[in-house]
Protein backbone atom coordinates (compact mmCIF):
# COMPACT_ATOMS: atom_id res chain seq x y z
CA UNK A 1 0.00 0.00 0.00
CA UNK A 2 1.41 3.40 -0.42
CA UNK A 3 2.02 5.50 1.90
CA UNK A 4 -0.33 8.13 2.45
CA UNK A 5 0.84 11.85 1.21
CA UNK A 6 0.97 14.15 4.67
CA UNK A 7 -0.19 17.47 3.86
CA UNK A 8 3.32 19.10 3.76
CA UNK A 9 4.43 17.01 0.39
CA UNK A 10 3.71 19.44 -1.85
CA UNK A 11 3.22 22.79 -0.69
CA UNK A 12 3.21 26.51 -1.91
CA UNK A 13 4.75 28.96 1.13
CA UNK A 14 4.54 32.43 0.69
CA UNK A 15 7.63 33.43 2.35
CA UNK A 16 6.97 37.44 2.35
CA UNK A 17 3.72 39.07 1.24
CA UNK A 18 0.69 37.21 2.00
CA UNK A 19 -1.60 36.70 3.62
CA UNK A 20 -2.81 40.13 3.49
CA UNK A 21 -6.30 41.64 3.42
CA UNK A 22 -5.28 43.16 0.03
CA UNK A 23 -3.44 40.46 -1.27
CA UNK A 24 -3.55 39.58 -5.15
CA UNK A 25 -5.56 36.29 -5.09
CA UNK A 26 -7.70 34.18 -7.13
CA UNK A 27 -10.45 31.71 -7.25
CA UNK A 28 -10.66 29.26 -10.20
CA UNK A 29 -11.25 25.39 -11.14
CA UNK A 30 -9.61 23.08 -12.89
CA UNK A 31 -10.31 22.81 -17.10
CA UNK A 32 -11.68 19.56 -18.04
CA UNK A 33 -8.55 19.44 -20.26
CA UNK A 34 -6.17 19.21 -16.86
CA UNK A 35 -6.05 14.98 -16.31
CA UNK A 36 -3.60 15.37 -13.62
CA UNK A 37 -5.44 14.12 -10.54
CA UNK A 38 -4.18 15.77 -8.09
CA UNK A 39 -1.89 18.73 -8.98
CA UNK A 40 -0.16 19.72 -6.29
CA UNK A 41 0.12 23.07 -4.25
CA UNK A 42 2.62 24.86 -5.57
CA UNK A 43 2.16 24.06 -9.61
CA UNK A 44 2.12 27.24 -11.85
CA UNK A 45 -1.13 27.63 -13.71
CA UNK A 46 -2.79 30.34 -16.04
CA UNK A 47 -6.50 31.20 -16.99
CA UNK A 48 -6.97 28.99 -20.12
CA UNK A 49 -11.76 29.41 -20.10
CA UNK A 50 -14.24 31.46 -17.95
CA UNK A 51 -17.39 29.64 -16.77
CA UNK A 52 -20.39 32.24 -17.05
CA UNK A 53 -21.49 33.14 -13.27
CA UNK A 54 -24.61 31.19 -12.10
CA UNK A 55 -26.03 34.65 -10.78
CA UNK A 56 -26.38 38.02 -12.18
CA UNK A 57 -23.81 40.14 -10.97
CA UNK A 58 -21.42 37.50 -9.86
CA UNK A 59 -17.90 37.11 -11.30
CA UNK A 60 -16.72 34.51 -13.92
CA UNK A 61 -14.75 31.71 -12.66
CA UNK A 62 -11.81 30.85 -14.03
CA UNK A 63 -10.41 27.56 -15.74
CA UNK A 64 -6.67 26.95 -14.67
CA UNK A 65 -4.16 24.76 -17.61
CA UNK A 66 -0.91 24.44 -16.35
CA UNK A 67 2.18 26.02 -16.86
CA UNK A 68 2.67 29.47 -18.82
CA UNK A 69 3.38 30.63 -22.26
CA UNK A 70 3.68 33.90 -24.15
CA UNK A 71 1.03 36.43 -22.66
CA UNK A 72 -0.42 34.46 -19.99
CA UNK A 73 -0.58 35.26 -16.38
CA UNK A 74 1.06 32.86 -14.41
CA UNK A 75 -0.95 31.69 -11.30
CA UNK A 76 1.04 29.48 -7.89
CA UNK A 77 -1.89 27.39 -6.74
CA UNK A 78 -2.32 27.32 -2.93
CA UNK A 79 -3.57 23.81 -2.19
CA UNK A 80 -3.88 20.76 -3.75
CA UNK A 81 -6.32 20.15 -6.39
CA UNK A 82 -7.35 16.91 -3.82
CA UNK A 83 -7.89 18.92 -0.71
CA UNK A 84 -10.66 18.59 1.08
CA UNK A 85 -11.75 22.12 0.96
CA UNK A 86 -11.49 22.12 -3.10
CA UNK A 87 -13.56 18.57 -3.52
CA UNK A 88 -15.41 15.55 -2.26
CA UNK A 89 -15.36 13.52 -4.82
CA UNK A 90 -17.70 10.32 -3.68
CA UNK A 91 -17.92 9.08 -7.06
CA UNK A 92 -21.93 7.88 -7.87
CA UNK A 93 -21.88 7.14 -3.82
CA UNK A 94 -22.32 10.81 -2.82
CA UNK A 95 -22.21 14.29 -3.72
CA UNK A 96 -20.85 17.38 -1.81
CA UNK A 97 -22.70 20.74 -1.82
CA UNK A 98 -19.73 22.19 -0.48
CA UNK A 99 -17.04 22.29 -1.60
CA UNK A 100 -17.01 22.84 -5.49
CA UNK A 101 -13.27 22.66 -7.00
CA UNK A 102 -12.36 25.90 -6.16
CA UNK A 103 -8.55 26.32 -5.71
CA UNK A 104 -6.86 29.52 -4.22
CA UNK A 105 -3.89 30.93 -6.77
CA UNK A 106 -1.57 33.76 -6.26
CA UNK A 107 -1.13 35.89 -9.40
CA UNK A 108 1.94 36.30 -10.41
CA UNK A 109 1.99 40.42 -10.35
CA UNK A 110 1.28 39.88 -6.90
CA UNK A 111 4.24 41.58 -4.38
CA UNK A 112 5.30 38.19 -2.92
CA UNK A 113 8.19 35.83 -2.41
CA UNK A 114 7.12 32.63 -2.82
CA UNK A 115 8.59 29.21 -1.96
CA UNK A 116 7.30 25.86 -3.72
CA UNK A 117 8.14 22.35 -3.57
CA UNK A 118 7.23 21.95 -7.13
CA UNK A 119 10.10 22.50 -9.06
CA UNK A 120 12.94 20.19 -11.28
CA UNK A 121 15.39 19.21 -8.21
CA UNK A 122 17.79 17.53 -10.79
CA UNK A 123 18.62 21.30 -11.61
CA UNK A 124 20.80 24.21 -9.98
CA UNK A 125 18.93 27.56 -9.70
CA UNK A 126 21.39 30.31 -9.08
CA UNK A 127 19.82 34.07 -7.99
CA UNK A 128 18.26 36.37 -10.30
CA UNK A 129 17.79 33.00 -12.71
CA UNK A 130 14.32 33.79 -14.56
CA UNK A 131 12.40 30.30 -14.02
CA UNK A 132 9.36 29.16 -16.68
CA UNK A 133 6.38 26.76 -15.76
CA UNK A 134 5.91 23.74 -17.65
CA UNK A 135 2.60 23.88 -20.02
CA UNK A 136 1.56 19.65 -19.79
CA UNK A 137 -2.05 19.07 -18.72
CA UNK A 138 -1.78 15.55 -18.45
CA UNK A 139 1.66 14.91 -17.45
CA UNK A 140 1.82 14.69 -13.23
CA UNK A 141 5.04 15.23 -13.25
CA UNK A 142 6.16 18.49 -15.21
CA UNK A 143 2.78 19.62 -15.98
CA UNK A 144 2.95 22.96 -13.83
CA UNK A 145 6.33 22.65 -12.47
CA UNK A 146 8.95 25.41 -12.62
CA UNK A 147 12.10 24.77 -14.03
CA UNK A 148 15.24 26.69 -15.64
CA UNK A 149 16.35 25.00 -18.38
CA UNK A 150 14.82 25.82 -21.90
CA UNK A 151 14.90 29.49 -21.20
CA UNK A 152 15.63 31.61 -24.32
CA UNK A 153 15.94 35.43 -23.18
CA UNK A 154 13.18 37.35 -25.66
CA UNK A 155 11.63 34.04 -26.75
CA UNK A 156 10.39 31.54 -23.66
CA UNK A 157 8.01 33.41 -21.16
CA UNK A 158 8.74 33.13 -17.26
CA UNK A 159 7.27 33.54 -14.29
CA UNK A 160 9.99 34.19 -11.71
CA UNK A 161 13.33 34.77 -10.63
CA UNK A 162 15.37 32.82 -8.04
CA UNK A 163 15.49 34.72 -4.94
CA UNK A 164 17.04 32.61 -1.93
CA UNK A 165 17.56 29.30 -4.37
CA UNK A 166 17.06 26.10 -2.71
CA UNK A 167 17.18 24.99 0.26
CA UNK A 168 15.24 21.83 2.69
CA UNK A 169 12.16 23.57 3.84
CA UNK A 170 11.06 23.12 7.95
CA UNK A 171 9.16 20.08 6.49
CA UNK A 172 12.45 18.18 5.32
CA UNK A 173 11.09 18.73 1.04
CA UNK A 174 13.54 20.26 -1.02
CA UNK A 175 11.96 23.99 -2.13
CA UNK A 176 12.40 26.91 -3.93
CA UNK A 177 12.56 30.34 -3.03
CA UNK A 178 11.45 32.78 -5.92
CA UNK A 179 9.86 36.25 -6.33
CA UNK A 180 6.97 35.81 -8.82
CA UNK A 181 7.02 37.83 -11.99
CA UNK A 182 4.80 38.90 -15.15
CA UNK A 183 7.06 38.56 -18.20
CA UNK A 184 5.41 37.40 -21.42
CA UNK A 185 6.61 36.88 -24.78
CA UNK A 186 4.96 37.45 -28.11
CA UNK A 187 5.60 33.85 -29.25
CA UNK A 188 2.81 31.93 -27.58
CA UNK B 1 -41.39 46.96 10.31
CA UNK B 2 -39.85 49.70 12.65
CA UNK B 3 -41.20 53.14 11.96
CA UNK B 4 -39.00 55.97 10.34
CA UNK B 5 -37.68 57.39 13.56
CA UNK B 6 -36.98 53.98 14.81
CA UNK B 7 -35.06 52.84 11.94
CA UNK B 8 -33.30 56.51 12.88
CA UNK B 9 -32.63 55.34 16.35
CA UNK B 10 -31.08 52.22 15.16
CA UNK B 11 -28.87 53.99 12.51
CA UNK B 12 -27.41 56.18 15.47
CA UNK B 13 -26.75 53.92 18.02
CA UNK B 14 -25.25 51.76 15.21
CA UNK B 15 -23.23 54.41 14.27
CA UNK B 16 -22.27 55.23 17.50
CA UNK B 17 -21.14 51.57 18.16
CA UNK B 18 -19.09 51.56 15.28
CA UNK B 19 -17.35 55.04 16.51
CA UNK B 20 -16.23 54.37 19.65
CA UNK B 21 -13.34 51.83 20.52
CA UNK B 22 -14.29 48.83 22.07
CA UNK B 23 -17.88 49.17 20.96
CA UNK B 24 -18.08 47.61 17.43
CA UNK B 25 -18.86 44.09 18.86
CA UNK B 26 -22.31 45.29 19.77
CA UNK B 27 -22.55 46.33 16.35
CA UNK B 28 -21.57 43.75 14.49
CA UNK B 29 -23.70 41.64 17.57
CA UNK B 30 -26.54 43.57 16.44
CA UNK B 31 -25.82 43.25 12.23
CA UNK B 32 -25.61 39.16 12.70
CA UNK B 33 -28.04 38.51 14.69
CA UNK B 34 -30.53 39.96 11.64
CA UNK B 35 -28.36 37.93 9.49
CA UNK B 36 -28.53 34.95 10.89
CA UNK B 37 -32.37 34.80 11.29
CA UNK B 38 -32.64 36.22 7.56
CA UNK B 39 -30.40 33.47 6.03
CA UNK B 40 -32.43 30.78 8.28
CA UNK B 41 -36.13 31.92 6.60
CA UNK B 42 -35.02 32.96 3.42
CA UNK B 43 -32.96 30.08 1.80
CA UNK B 44 -34.26 26.86 0.24
CA UNK B 45 -31.35 24.78 1.08
CA UNK B 46 -31.16 25.15 4.33
CA UNK B 47 -35.00 24.50 4.62
CA UNK B 48 -34.34 21.12 2.73
CA UNK B 49 -31.46 20.02 4.88
CA UNK B 50 -31.30 21.90 7.89
CA UNK B 51 -27.83 22.33 8.78
CA UNK B 52 -26.45 21.49 12.47
CA UNK B 53 -23.91 23.38 14.17
CA UNK B 54 -21.02 21.33 14.66
CA UNK B 55 -18.44 21.57 17.28
CA UNK B 56 -14.41 20.97 17.16
CA UNK B 57 -14.95 17.75 19.12
CA UNK B 58 -17.26 16.23 16.52
CA UNK B 59 -15.30 16.58 13.89
CA UNK B 60 -12.76 13.61 12.56
CA UNK B 61 -9.19 13.92 11.58
CA UNK B 62 -7.09 12.51 9.35
CA UNK B 63 -3.41 11.76 8.84
CA UNK B 64 -3.44 13.29 5.49
CA UNK B 65 -4.98 16.89 6.24
CA UNK B 66 -5.02 19.01 8.84
CA UNK B 67 -8.61 20.51 7.43
CA UNK B 68 -12.01 19.75 9.19
CA UNK B 69 -13.50 16.41 7.86
CA UNK B 70 -16.85 15.02 9.22
CA UNK B 71 -17.38 11.09 8.20
CA UNK B 72 -20.75 9.78 8.28
CA UNK B 73 -22.13 6.21 8.81
CA UNK B 74 -24.66 4.66 5.90
CA UNK B 75 -26.57 2.30 7.03
CA UNK B 76 -25.31 -1.13 5.07
CA UNK B 77 -27.40 -2.43 2.49
CA UNK B 78 -28.25 -6.16 3.08
CA UNK B 79 -29.63 -8.79 0.51
CA UNK B 80 -32.74 -9.35 0.89
CA UNK B 81 -34.52 -12.92 3.24
CA UNK B 82 -35.32 -15.78 0.92
CA UNK B 83 -37.79 -18.98 1.02
CA UNK B 84 -35.88 -21.95 0.97
CA UNK B 85 -36.61 -25.60 1.72
CA UNK B 86 -35.79 -27.59 4.63
CA UNK B 87 -31.92 -28.39 4.89
CA UNK B 88 -30.69 -25.66 2.84
CA UNK B 89 -28.66 -23.22 5.03
CA UNK B 90 -28.55 -19.27 4.30
CA UNK B 91 -26.07 -18.22 1.99
CA UNK B 92 -23.46 -15.75 3.83
CA UNK B 93 -23.21 -12.10 3.27
CA UNK B 94 -20.15 -10.23 5.00
CA UNK B 95 -21.48 -6.69 6.34
CA UNK B 96 -19.33 -3.68 5.55
CA UNK B 97 -20.71 -0.85 6.63
CA UNK B 98 -20.75 2.28 4.08
CA UNK B 99 -19.76 5.77 4.80
CA UNK B 100 -19.18 9.29 3.15
CA UNK B 101 -17.61 12.35 4.31
CA UNK B 102 -18.78 16.14 4.82
CA UNK B 103 -15.85 18.16 3.93
CA UNK B 104 -16.02 22.23 5.03
CA UNK B 105 -15.20 25.62 2.92
CA UNK B 106 -16.40 28.98 2.95
CA UNK B 107 -18.73 31.07 1.59
CA UNK B 108 -17.82 34.90 2.10
CA UNK B 109 -19.25 38.07 0.01
CA UNK B 110 -17.25 40.65 -1.47
CA UNK B 111 -15.65 43.32 0.05
CA UNK B 112 -18.27 46.29 0.75
CA UNK B 113 -16.78 49.53 1.21
CA UNK B 114 -18.48 52.59 1.97
CA UNK B 115 -17.27 56.29 3.07
CA UNK B 116 -19.73 56.74 6.67
CA UNK B 117 -19.96 60.16 5.80
CA UNK B 118 -22.50 58.77 3.00
CA UNK B 119 -24.72 57.08 5.24
CA UNK B 120 -25.56 59.77 7.08
CA UNK B 121 -28.45 60.35 4.73
CA UNK B 122 -29.45 56.99 4.09
CA UNK B 123 -33.20 57.24 6.19
CA UNK B 124 -33.14 52.81 5.31
CA UNK B 125 -31.96 50.49 8.44
CA UNK B 126 -28.58 50.33 8.02
CA UNK B 127 -28.32 46.85 9.61
CA UNK B 128 -30.83 45.83 6.66
CA UNK B 129 -28.76 47.16 4.20
CA UNK B 130 -25.42 45.11 5.58
CA UNK B 131 -27.33 42.22 5.86
CA UNK B 132 -29.47 42.52 2.82
CA UNK B 133 -26.55 42.40 0.18
CA UNK B 134 -24.40 39.08 2.48
CA UNK B 135 -27.80 37.70 2.52
CA UNK B 136 -29.01 37.72 -1.46
CA UNK B 137 -25.37 36.63 -2.40
CA UNK B 138 -24.79 33.92 0.38
CA UNK B 139 -28.12 32.59 -0.07
CA UNK B 140 -27.51 32.27 -3.59
CA UNK B 141 -24.29 30.46 -3.60
CA UNK B 142 -25.51 27.74 -0.76
CA UNK B 143 -29.12 27.28 -2.95
CA UNK B 144 -27.22 27.28 -5.85
CA UNK B 145 -24.83 24.99 -5.10
CA UNK B 146 -27.28 23.05 -3.54
CA UNK B 147 -29.24 22.49 -6.75
CA UNK B 148 -26.27 21.62 -8.64
CA UNK B 149 -25.16 18.41 -6.38
CA UNK B 150 -28.55 17.11 -7.10
CA UNK B 151 -28.64 17.48 -10.24
CA UNK B 152 -25.59 15.95 -10.57
CA UNK B 153 -26.44 13.35 -8.55
CA UNK B 154 -29.94 12.51 -10.53
CA UNK B 155 -27.35 13.11 -13.45
CA UNK B 156 -29.79 13.85 -16.19
CA UNK B 157 -33.93 13.55 -17.36
CA UNK B 158 -34.36 10.35 -17.92
CA UNK B 159 -31.06 8.68 -16.77
CA UNK B 160 -30.36 5.83 -14.45
CA UNK B 161 -29.53 6.67 -10.84
CA UNK B 162 -26.31 3.93 -9.95
CA UNK B 163 -27.77 3.58 -6.43
CA UNK B 164 -30.74 3.09 -7.06
CA UNK B 165 -30.93 1.42 -10.55
CA UNK B 166 -33.68 3.45 -11.99
CA UNK B 167 -34.79 7.14 -13.27
CA UNK B 168 -35.15 9.91 -10.62
CA UNK B 169 -35.41 12.59 -13.00
CA UNK B 170 -38.64 11.76 -15.41
CA UNK B 171 -39.57 14.07 -18.30
CA UNK B 172 -43.71 13.83 -17.83
CA UNK B 173 -45.94 14.69 -20.41
CA UNK B 174 -49.49 16.24 -19.97
CA UNK B 175 -48.68 19.30 -17.88
CA UNK B 176 -49.53 20.39 -14.36
CA UNK B 177 -52.80 18.74 -13.52
CA UNK B 178 -53.46 16.65 -10.41
CA UNK B 179 -52.81 13.56 -11.97
CA UNK B 180 -49.40 14.19 -13.47
CA UNK B 181 -48.45 15.57 -9.89
CA UNK B 182 -49.30 12.21 -8.57
CA UNK B 183 -47.07 10.86 -11.27
CA UNK B 184 -44.72 12.83 -10.38
CA UNK B 185 -45.00 11.67 -6.76
CA UNK B 186 -44.48 8.25 -8.00
CA UNK B 187 -40.68 8.61 -8.74
CA UNK B 188 -39.11 8.51 -5.43
CA UNK B 189 -41.17 5.88 -3.86
CA UNK B 190 -40.11 3.71 -7.11
CA UNK B 191 -36.75 3.35 -5.74
CA UNK B 192 -35.56 0.36 -4.06
CA UNK B 193 -35.22 2.74 -0.79
CA UNK B 194 -39.06 3.02 -0.87
CA UNK B 195 -38.92 7.09 0.60
CA UNK B 196 -42.03 9.17 0.56
CA UNK B 197 -42.09 12.91 -0.57
CA UNK B 198 -41.67 15.40 2.39
CA UNK B 199 -40.79 18.18 0.20
CA UNK B 200 -41.37 19.99 -2.75
CA UNK B 201 -39.52 22.84 -4.25
CA UNK B 202 -41.27 24.85 -7.04
CA UNK B 203 -40.80 28.23 -8.66
CA UNK B 204 -43.12 31.51 -8.15
CA UNK B 205 -44.32 30.94 -11.83
CA UNK B 206 -44.69 27.16 -11.92
CA UNK B 207 -47.09 27.56 -8.54
CA UNK B 208 -49.93 29.22 -10.87
CA UNK B 209 -50.06 26.26 -12.84
CA UNK B 210 -51.54 24.71 -9.82
CA UNK B 211 -53.67 27.69 -8.83
CA UNK B 212 -55.42 27.00 -12.10
CA UNK B 213 -57.28 23.52 -10.87
CA UNK B 214 -60.31 23.79 -10.16
CA UNK B 215 -62.91 23.08 -7.07
CA UNK B 216 -63.08 19.59 -8.82
CA UNK B 217 -59.40 19.11 -8.61
CA UNK B 218 -58.19 20.47 -5.57
CA UNK B 219 -61.15 20.44 -3.31
CA UNK B 220 -63.34 23.46 -2.51
CA UNK B 221 -61.92 25.23 0.59
CA UNK B 222 -58.72 25.18 -0.31
CA UNK B 223 -58.85 26.27 -4.00
CA UNK B 224 -61.28 29.09 -2.36
CA UNK B 225 -58.62 29.82 -0.06
CA UNK B 226 -55.84 29.82 -3.17
CA UNK B 227 -58.23 32.20 -5.00
CA UNK B 228 -58.41 34.49 -1.96
CA UNK B 229 -55.26 34.66 -0.63
CA UNK B 230 -52.49 32.87 -2.65
CA UNK B 231 -49.92 30.49 -1.86
CA UNK B 232 -48.08 30.02 1.57
CA UNK B 233 -46.08 27.76 2.69
CA UNK B 234 -48.19 24.64 3.96
CA UNK B 235 -48.74 21.00 3.68
CA UNK B 236 -49.73 19.93 -0.31
CA UNK B 237 -50.44 16.08 -1.13
CA UNK B 238 -48.77 15.74 2.57
CA UNK B 239 -45.59 16.91 1.81
CA UNK B 240 -44.47 20.44 2.75
CA UNK B 241 -44.33 22.84 -0.54
CA UNK B 242 -41.68 25.63 -0.99
CA UNK B 243 -42.10 28.23 -3.59
CA UNK B 244 -39.27 30.15 -4.93
CA UNK B 245 -38.45 32.76 -6.71
CA UNK B 246 -35.41 31.91 -8.13
CA UNK B 247 -36.24 30.61 -11.35
CA UNK B 248 -32.62 30.37 -12.64
CA UNK B 249 -31.95 27.06 -10.16
CA UNK B 250 -35.24 25.81 -10.58
CA UNK B 251 -36.72 25.97 -13.74
CA UNK B 252 -40.44 26.69 -15.08
CA UNK B 253 -42.53 23.49 -15.07
CA UNK B 254 -40.12 21.69 -12.67
CA UNK B 255 -40.33 20.41 -9.07
CA UNK B 256 -37.73 19.10 -6.88
CA UNK B 257 -38.81 16.06 -4.63
CA UNK B 258 -37.23 15.84 -1.43
CA UNK B 259 -37.33 13.08 1.37
CA UNK B 260 -37.06 13.42 5.17
CA UNK B 261 -34.02 15.60 6.12
CA UNK B 262 -32.24 12.42 7.67
CA UNK B 263 -32.52 10.22 4.06
CA UNK B 264 -30.90 12.95 2.09
CA UNK B 265 -27.49 13.64 3.60
CA UNK B 266 -25.36 15.85 6.21
CA UNK B 267 -25.16 19.95 6.47
CA UNK B 268 -23.08 21.20 8.96
CA UNK B 269 -22.28 24.83 9.98
CA UNK B 270 -19.12 24.76 11.67
CA UNK B 271 -19.37 28.70 11.70
CA UNK B 272 -22.67 30.39 10.88
CA UNK B 273 -23.39 33.37 9.02
CA UNK B 274 -21.13 36.34 10.50
CA UNK B 275 -20.32 39.55 9.40
CA UNK B 276 -16.86 41.44 9.25
CA UNK B 277 -17.22 45.20 9.94
CA UNK B 278 -14.03 47.48 10.56
CA UNK B 279 -14.20 51.06 10.51
CA UNK B 280 -11.31 52.84 9.42
CA UNK B 281 -11.30 56.15 9.58
CA UNK B 282 -13.90 57.39 7.74
CA UNK B 283 -14.29 54.47 5.56
CA UNK B 284 -16.34 51.56 6.72
CA UNK B 285 -15.49 48.02 5.30
CA UNK B 286 -17.61 44.90 5.90
CA UNK B 287 -18.09 41.67 4.42
CA UNK B 288 -20.03 38.08 5.23
CA UNK B 289 -18.67 34.62 5.78
CA UNK B 290 -19.54 31.65 6.53
CA UNK B 291 -17.76 28.26 7.55
CA UNK B 292 -20.04 25.05 6.08
CA UNK B 293 -19.87 21.77 4.79
CA UNK B 294 -23.12 19.73 3.00
CA UNK B 295 -23.11 16.18 1.27
CA UNK B 296 -25.82 14.42 -0.17
CA UNK B 297 -25.25 10.85 1.30
CA UNK B 298 -28.33 9.04 -0.10
CA UNK B 299 -29.76 10.04 -3.98
CA UNK B 300 -33.04 7.70 -3.08
CA UNK B 301 -33.77 10.92 -1.11
CA UNK B 302 -34.40 13.18 -4.03
CA UNK B 303 -36.24 13.40 -7.40
CA UNK B 304 -37.33 15.49 -9.89
CA UNK B 305 -40.35 16.06 -12.53
CA UNK B 306 -40.28 17.84 -15.85
CA UNK B 307 -43.54 18.46 -16.88
CA UNK B 308 -44.04 18.91 -20.68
Amino acid sequence: MAAPTQMFVHTLNPLKGWPSQTALDIGGKLHSAVTIDPLFAGRCVHVASLDPPTVTGGLNTPRYKTGVTGTKMGIFLFQNSNDPDVTNDGGTDWYAIVPTGVILGLVATGAYELETTEYDTALTYAPNEPLRAISADTDATTGGRLTNAGFVFGTTAYVGVVSRGTFTNAYGRSALAFWPVYAPTASA
Amino acid sequence: MPTKSETQLLNETLFEQLSQPGMEKQAIDAVNDFTRIKMREDGFYRKIMPPLQISNDQLDRSVITDKPIKIVDKEPDNPPAVSIPFAELPSNHYIRGGRYQVTFSRIVTPRFTKDVDELRTWVMDIRQVLSDNAIKDMMAEEDGKFIAAVNSALIAQSAIVPTSGVVQWEAIAGGITRDTMQDAFKIMPRTPFHLEVHTVLINNVTIREIFKWGRDEMGGDFSQDIVRNGWSEQEFMNARLIVTIKRDLVPDDTIFMFSDPKFIGKAYLLEDTSLYIKREAYLLEFFAYETLGGTIGHTGGLARADFV
